[in-house]
């Protein structure tokens, strides 16, 4: 507690401690008491000129640290999501152009085919040859099954 | 409030990019790898003439000789694929995947996924390797039926 902590309230009070503001004689704690003072509405006085200046003085004081952190903080994730977003729609705009459209090749040894008909008489070849392999397993699931009631 | 909005659409950006990332199958991965391989023939066909089968993609890659190190990189994602699949028709021979058609968890679209492997002998001790990754609205047993007309 400040003892030593002195009051002001009539007008003289703030025309002293005006006076002492601008002579910059003022502590913290008056400068702060004398904004206070001049906030308050006084209709007809004639310190218009003074809460300008105190305005003006408090517009341009410097920001809290922990506020311009804040601020800096909430910059850098504006940017980080910016970003973020900027890498997804490039993204998704390539899948979605990877994707879109009819496509019909065929590689072989390294050499390109782009005749569809050739293409697909290629993927029948290979269906056949997936076939064959496939006929062969149900067949020879066929012979177990023949084996087994031949022995029931 | 505004960068909130920024951040949770860019969230999201990523959630479906992350989810298009995981429509890849192991069996994907392994046809865009071994693609450039000596003697590899790679058919890749989306929309098109695909679409009367009720299929969207088919994507294949034939390799008529690979390495033991080539088949076993193949067969384990193929093993991976397996692990993860809805339904399967597997045959082995010696220990080793001959033949196999798996049905994957559908696309984030609703499409549904299929994998199909062969592997037969080829000269030299080597092996000769189908690997078919199939997407569309075909069912299993409609498939099944291409590759039975197919092969006829």
């Amino acid at each position: 507690m400040d003892n030593n902590r002195q009051t002001y309230n009539s007008p003289t009070d703030i025309g002293r401690l005006t006076e002492r503001y601008y002579a910059g004689l003022t502590s913290l704690e008056e400068e702060r008491e004398l904004r206070r003072l001049l906030a308050e509405e006084r209709r007809g006085d004639d310190r218009e000129a003074d809460r300008a200046v105190a305005a003006y003085t408090a517009m341009m004081r410097p920001r809290r640290r922990g506020a311009r952190r804040g601020e800096a903080l909430r910059r850098a994730m504006r940017i980080a999501a910016a970003v973020m977003v900027g890498a997804g729609l490039t993204y998704a705009a390539i899948a979605y152009s990877s994707g879109a459209g009819d496509e019909c090749y065929a590689m072989v040894d390294q050499r390109r085919i782009d005749d569809r008909e050739a293409v697909m008489g290629l993927m029948e070849a290979t269906l056949g040859e997936v076939a064959r392999a496939q006929a062969d397993m149900r067949s020879s699931v066929a012979d177990q099954f023949n084996e087994i009631s031949s022995q029931l | 409030m505004r960068y909130r909005l920024i951040l949770l659409a860019a969230c999201l950006a990523l959630a479906c990019s992350a989810a298009r990332g995981a429509d890849h199958s192991e069996s994907e991965r392994m046809i865009e790898r071994y693609s450039s391989e000596p003697g590899a023939e790679v058919t890749v066909i989306r929309g098109g003439d695909l679409t009367r089968y009720g299929l969207s993609e088919y994507r294949s890659l034939t390799l008529p000789d690979v390495t033991a190190t080539t088949l076993d990189a193949i067969a384990g994602a193929v093993k991976a694929d397996l692990e993860a699949s809805t339904a399967r028709e597997v045959s082995y021979r010696d220990g080793r995947i001959k033949y196999a058609f798996l049905t994957l968890a559908p696309t984030g679209e609703g499409l549904n996924r299929y994998v199909i492997f062969v592997c037969n002998p080829a000269h030299n001790g080597r092996r000769r390797v189908v690997l078919i990754a199939i997407e569309g609205k075909a069912t299993a047993r409609q498939l099944q039926n291409l590759i039975k007309i197919t092969s006829k």
